[in-house]
């Protein structure tokens, strides 16, 4: 000990040295994403003659196959977007009330038909150039529901019943109205949007376009061959901000379909109350494309009840797991907090009044 | 360090373009996409691989980016990486009584759903060429039919325990857009089977298709006439 009652560090030879660095804290956190990861590729690599690992490399090459070419356009219009239409155009073409706005964004899927992966990357640029929060949920939940393409499969789906069709795009509808109307109310005064915290001087893959810097710009002039190219160079940069979130959301998917057993859903929504629950349960967990879920939920028809198998078309849409992981890319932790929850509120509440209205004859 | 950073900033994406674009266009030629997804699903895989070369194109004339943390960054491109290793591995593989097992919630045939196609009656001495789609899905258009269709089997005691039957089903695999929504169509067996029958056989069943009443939904019941193996389609899906 010194003086001051701290140890006395010395070498072999006895020499008084400077006291060792203290220890640096385990990086636990990228210790087990670097082990998930090595696992991810040690699975085919090593493992690739197995039955399980043959079906789930099915099923997860599927899920990436059929989202990538949505999630590319999707990438495409977002940068599109970003270079072809100013934050000032967008705004005088917006209605002015919230309420309005927000009503009018949940339609959006009428005019621009993409399922939940494609519609995340348009938002994110959409959100840049000044869309406001509630309008910008009221696109991200109605859009993969309120679109023709959904109605058409649905009802393709449930051999012509006009009633789903309609049940589900107009609660869905309504839903994508009331949580984005409510997150613009609840998140009035704190951000909610990534960009928006991160500010103006948020690192970012470079553009290309003159200027090295993340925040939302206009590329007002200039030759259409170069304005193209900044618009895929934006493209590109949302793709890779999203894909990987995409990619873990199908691996998990895939992984549910593996194991979970169908026949066990059915035996849970057998209990009183649990239909709903347990048929949403299952929406999250397959994370089905919303242009062809309506297959799955019409295969329940008869098992479970009407509100039940509306719960699954309502909920796949806004919410799954991959959903979850791309909303990061666009949301606050707490904001995904709320969103969450009053995702899972609102449809609770519109397959309560579904199985209400069926019970009342209506 | 330094360069691995450089590396990874100046030629990661390129490179991870490069490789999907050379998975999906190996993937067009023969359909070799349809072990994963519907047919039609062709036109956008032939769209994501033009925009895939667009991306390649403006991210090789791109100015250096600033350096990123080289773990998030090696991290982010091994996960964009990661379906490609999968794709390799399931590219020769089909759905079969391991997805059964999982996906499959009960029999049913599907009699009230929508307006049924009115078949002509077929002589009973010929069979009429079915599939199970259309025993599953429009089953009235085949009651009381002898009918010819192909599938693979499957045993299920528990089948034969509640409606009785042989305990075999035939099934076959339908896809709405990929792998991951297919559902099984099958139709209970009845009948004598011989013993050495295994599960994921593919089989060509003729007898006379009926519908036996049940709750919530139909059975849909083939009382079989006869029983052929068969080689695996060059498809094995339906649609």
């Amino acid at each position: 000990m010194n003086a001051s009652g701290r140890p006395i560090f010395t070498n072999a030879w006895g020499d008084e040295i400077l006291p060792p660095p203290a220890a640096r804290s385990i990086p636990w956190k990228n210790v087990l994403i670097a082990l998930l990861v090595a696992a991810g590729w040690a699975l085919p690599l090593f493992w690739g003659d197995q039955a399980a690992v043959r079906t789930f490399a099915l099923v997860f090459g599927s899920i990436v196959l059929e989202a990538l070419p949505f999630m590319l356009v999707g990438s495409l219009i977002g940068g599109l977007i970003e270079v072809f239409v100013s934050r000032e155009r967008l705004t005088r073409h917006l209605p002015r009330g919230p309420l309005a706005l927000t009503c009018a964004a949940a339609l959006l899927g009428l005019v621009l038909p993409v399922c939940e992966c494609a519609v995340v990357p348009v938002v994110r640029r959409l959100t840049r150039k000044g869309l406001p929060l509630s309008a910008a949920v009221a696109y991200l939940l109605g859009g993969p529901i309120v679109n023709p393409i959904v109605g058409a499969s649905t009802f393709l789906a449930y051999a012509g019943e006009w009633r789903i069709v309609a049940l589900r795009l107009g609660a869905g509808y309504a839903i994508a109205v009331g949580v984005g109307w409510l997150m613009g109310r609840l998140f009035a005064r704190r951000p909610a949007l990534l960009h928006a915290t991160a500010g103006e001087h948020a690192p970012a893959a470079t553009c290309g376009c003159e200027h090295n810097h993340g925040h939302a710009h206009d590329h007002g002039g200039g030759r259409i061959s170069a304005r193209l190219g900044a618009a895929l160079r934006h493209a590109s940069d949302d793709f890779t901000a999203v894909a990987h979130y995409l990619i873990l959301g199908a691996a998990i998917a895939a992984f549910a379909q593996t194991v979970v057993e169908r026949r066990a859903v059915l035996e849970l929504a057998a209990i009183p109350f649990l239909p709903s629950a347990a048929m949403m349960a299952l929406a999250i967990l397959l994370n089905l494309c919303s242009e062809a879920d309506a297959f799955i939920g019409a295969s329940f028809r008869g098992l479970v009840p009407v509100h039940a198998q509306m719960a699954f078309l309502l909920t796949g849409p806004m919410f799954d797991l991959k959903l979850l992981l791309m909303y990061r890319t666009l949301f606050t932790r707490r904001a995904i907090a709320a969103l969450s929850i009053l995702i899972l509120l609102a449809v609770s509440l519109a397959v309560g009044a579904i199985e209400l209205a069926g019970k009342a004859g209506l | 360090m330094n360069a691995i950073r450089f590396y990874l900033g100046r030629y990661g994406r390129p490179l991870l373009y490069l490789a999907w674009f050379i998975a999906l266009a190996g993937l067009l030629p023969g359909g070799a996409y349809e072990a994963f997804l519907r047919p039609e699903f062709g036109i956008l895989l032939g769209a994501a691989v033009v925009v895939l070369l667009g991306f390649l194109a403006v991210d090789m004339g791109r100015p250096p980016t600033p350096p990123k943390p080289i773990f998030g960054e090696t991290i982010r491109v091994l996960i964009l990486a990661l379906p490609l290793a999968y794709l390799s591995v399931g590219r020769g593989v089909a759905l079969d009584s391991g997805a059964f097992e999982t996906r499959w919630t009960g029999p049913a045939g599907a009699t009230a759903a929508g307006a049924p196609q009115a078949a002509p009656a077929a002589p009973e001495t010929t069979a009429r060429e079915a599939d199970l789609v259309g025993l599953c899905w429009n089953s009235d258009a085949y009651e009381g039919q002898t009918v010819a269709v192909e599938g693979m089997l499957r045993h299920e005691p528990d089948v034969a325990a509640r409606y009785g039957g042989n305990g075999w089903l035939l099934y076959r695999f339908v896809i709405s857009c990929c792998a991951a929504d297919a559902q099984p169509a099958a139709v209970m067996l009845t009948g004598e089977m011989a013993t050495n029958w295994t599960d994921d056989a593919w089989v060509r069943a003729t007898g006379r298709f009926t519908l036996r009443p049940d709750q919530p939904r139909p059975v849909p019941i083939l009382e079989l006439g006869a029983l052929d193996p068969m080689q695996k389609p060059r498809n094995p899906y339906l649609y």
